[in-house]
């Protein structure tokens, strides 16, 4: 039997524009000895646009995912972006601080025979790793070590703010769970300050010179301090800092083109992976520069 | 405690450009930054300038950067400061949890449950630890708001802050004649001003949010929260249609969920509001507009699959007939779809997606 069980939700992006990030955490998840039950019945997380729209619809598509969760058995979920996590985890928050809330939802569910007791924690990939594999762990298992590359972490609003229920255990201004990890796996983590903010993928269809500006902004304060390449949590921060690096030439804040690794292709490579396993090869800022320098590709 | 200050100076009529001064100071335990900073202006440079009236988190005057973040300084411990990035005052991804137990308000506990037991020997441990030792605590950098002018040191402009505020109308519209004695409000309606209520315009929020300091068209959280939504709400004003053309027009659509302003130091939490504001325009019947168009063609995916589906997002959103903002995104969609990194044109709903679809019926079938 596999060594940890988990509720795998990896969201819409992950399934759709971002398949890399799927592959890679199941490639991850296979050499940890994890056994990760999808929750293939499970809707979107509804992400901050449900919020926009209806609270309560918010509230009980997650509570329908966290019934199918509880009716596999399941008390944890894992998941693999930070948008997932954040607003799960305020779902679940506002479910269970509000008996009114938990009813209503409850009222649905038992319309299709389903129920939630309110028993279900959403972690990110992240928090897993550091809780339940431990990074010491993690280093024992580099085959790889990533020497010589120069990584700042993303980290993603969603696992850090707000602070009552994003909850990552560590202080949101100054996190350093992905920090801790590009070391363990042999680099050196880049801090800079851009790492906590926003990339602005929510309003890239809305004013798209918005997201390129903050993506520029982000990434120049990385390349300032001296990163190299850049590992995130989140496919939809990916998505936002991969695609318009380019496009942030025409910003105030200069070219970048860092390459920008899912957190488990990173993972992945420092366990002896190649890089065309993961999907790296699709990625818009190409990777191969940085991957060759290290020896790795 | 001897802290030293790091704080930003500037003064227009001599500097060409800002520059750090460091000051050494001893202040007492549990200071706050405001406090520190009182200290250097009464005992070592008067010329330090500052914003700060009732040094109780009341005024909302003393806004102002520590360690990069803002918040108001007189709510702001050099302790709380020192616990989240240890003793450099810049966030190093380390976790401080050793400082953060309060070294100060350990010795304060200690004192304070240490009752002198007649003839018993002190224990060393007890002793209060000489915090200085001619050794400062540790290191605090304090900057002026972000995303407003300066005007000297610590001291911004705010008043493309109150404009914003202003675009929105802060001033009720009655519905009806006024009633011959007050307006009556029910608990329930009471409610829901409340939070907007708690803002004391300190603009940590503004400061914060990183679409203002890219883009001056965004009206910003505090203008939304304090302003948009406390009217929007108020069943006593009679102009919430035109609220709600407004609001959209100052780009409320341009918050980027960031939640950066859940650092409100009055819990007042813009981010949760705005987006009750965005369901209220909704309701208004205000939806020709990318945001609202975003927000339900997103729904309507779920409805349908259960999943968001990227593919008919985009063109559902700036609308399937509307070549000019479709073809700004063909570019991007071209070099996605050279990589294979094309989501698929359509999801197979998931299993069960009639449950959703119930779902659906429950929530809109109610107010939020
Ligand atoms: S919402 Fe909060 S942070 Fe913003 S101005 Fe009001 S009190 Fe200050
Ligand atoms: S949530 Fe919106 S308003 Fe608040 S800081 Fe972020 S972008 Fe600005
Ligand atoms: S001095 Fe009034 S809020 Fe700080």
């Amino acid at each position: 039997m596999a060594l940890k069980q988990y509720g795998y939700f990896p969201g819409c992006v992950a399934q759709e524009s971002c398949k890399e990030l799927d592959l890679a955490t199941h490639v991850v998840a296979e050499k940890l000895d994890w056994e990760l039950i999808k929750l293939d019945a499970a809707s979107c997380c509804g992400a901050s646009v449900v919020n926009d729209m209806n609270r309560h619809l918010a509230r009980m598509l997650n509570a329908r995912t966290f019934a199918e969760a509880e009716a596999l058995g399941l008390e944890t979920v894992l998941t693999i972006c930070s948008t997932c996590t954040g607003h799960m985890r305020q779902a679940n928050h506002e479910l269970l601080h509000n008996e009114r809330y938990m009813k209503d939802a409850n009222d649905v569910l038992a319309r299709f025979g389903k129920k939630y007791s309110g028993k279900v924690e959403t972690k990110h990939m992240a928090w897993i790793l550091r809780d339940d594999i431990g990074i010491a762990n993690i280093k024992k298992m580099v085959v790889r070590p990533l020497t010589g590359m120069k990584i700042g972490a993303f980290y993603g609003c969603h696992v850090l703010r707000p602070e009552e229920y994003a909850a990552s255990g560590e202080d949101p201004r100054n996190p350093h769970n992905m920090e801790d990890l590009i070391l363990a796996l042999g680099a050196e983590p880049i801090v800079y300050e851009g790492r906590t903010r926003c990339c602005g993928f929510h309003i890239q269809l809305e004013k798209e010179e918005v997201t390129v500006n903050m993506v520029g902004q982000n990434m120049a304060m990385a390349r300032d301090q001296g990163a190299e390449s850049i590992v995130t949590g989140c496919p939809l921060c990916h998505l936002a800092l991969d695609a318009y690096q380019t496009k942030s030439l025409d910003t105030a804040f200069g070219k970048t083109d860092l390459p920008v690794f899912h957190l488990p292709q990173l993972i992945a490579l420092a366990f002896g992976v190649a890089p065309e396993k993961l999907g790296i090869q699709k990625h818009l800022t190409d990777a191969s520069k940085v991957l060759v320098s290290a020896g790795i590709a | 405690m001897l802290v030293n200050l790091e704080v930003q100076r500037f003064n227009p009529e001599q500097d060409a450009a800002p520059h750090v001064e460091s000051f050494e100071v001893d202040v007492p335990d549990g200071s706050t930054v405001l406090e520190a900073l009182m200290h250097i202006k009464d005992e070592r440079d008067g010329s330090l300038s500052f914003r700060r009236s009732c040094r109780s988190a009341i005024c909302g005057s003393c806004t102002m950067s520590m360690n990069g973040l803002d918040g108001l300084a007189c709510k702001t411990p050099i302790r709380q400061l020192l616990s989240q990035f240890g003793e450099s005052g810049v966030a190093d991804a380390k976790p401080h949890e050793t400082i953060s137990s309060h070294a100060g308000q350990a010795h304060f506990g200690a004192a304070a449950t240490a009752a002198p037991v007649a003839g018993a020997a002190v224990p060393s441990s007890s002793v209060a630890p000489k915090t200085t030792n001619g050794k400062s605590v540790g290191t605090v950098r304090v900057g002026p708001m972000h995303n407003l002018p300066i005007v000297k040191d610590l001291v911004v402009d705010m008043t493309r802050f109150w404009e914003k505020n202003k675009s929105l109308k802060p001033w009720l519209v009655p519905k009806n004649a006024p009633p011959a004695r007050e307006y009556p409000q029910s608990p329930e309606e009471m409610e829901r001003l409340w939070r907007p209520a708690n803002c004391i315009f300190c603009g940590t929020c503004y400061s914060l949010c990183p679409v203002v300091s890219v883009d001056d068209t965004f009206v910003g959280p505090a203008a939304i929260a304090r302003v948009g939504y406390r009217f929007l709400e108020d069943t006593r004003d009679g102009a919430r249609k035109e609220r709600a053309e407004t609001i959209v027009e100052q780009n409320l659509w341009l918050c980027a969920h960031c939640y950066a302003c859940s650092y409100c130091p009055k819990h007042v939490d813009p981010h949760e509001l705005i987006a009750l504001s965005c369901v209220a325009t909704i309701e208004e019947g205000v939806t020709d507009n990318t945001g609202a168009r975003h927000a339900m063609v997103v729904a309507d995916t779920i409805k349908k699959t259960g999943f968001l589906e990227e593919s008919q997002v985009i063109p559902g959103t700036l609308g399937y007939f509307n070549l000019i903002g479709l073809s700004s995104v063909m570019p991007l969609g071209l070099r996605l779809l050279l990589k294979g990194k094309m989501p698929p044109l359509l999801m197979r709903p998931v299993p069960r997606v009639t449950e959703i679809r119930e779902i659906f019926k429950a929530a809109e079938a109610k107010r939020y």
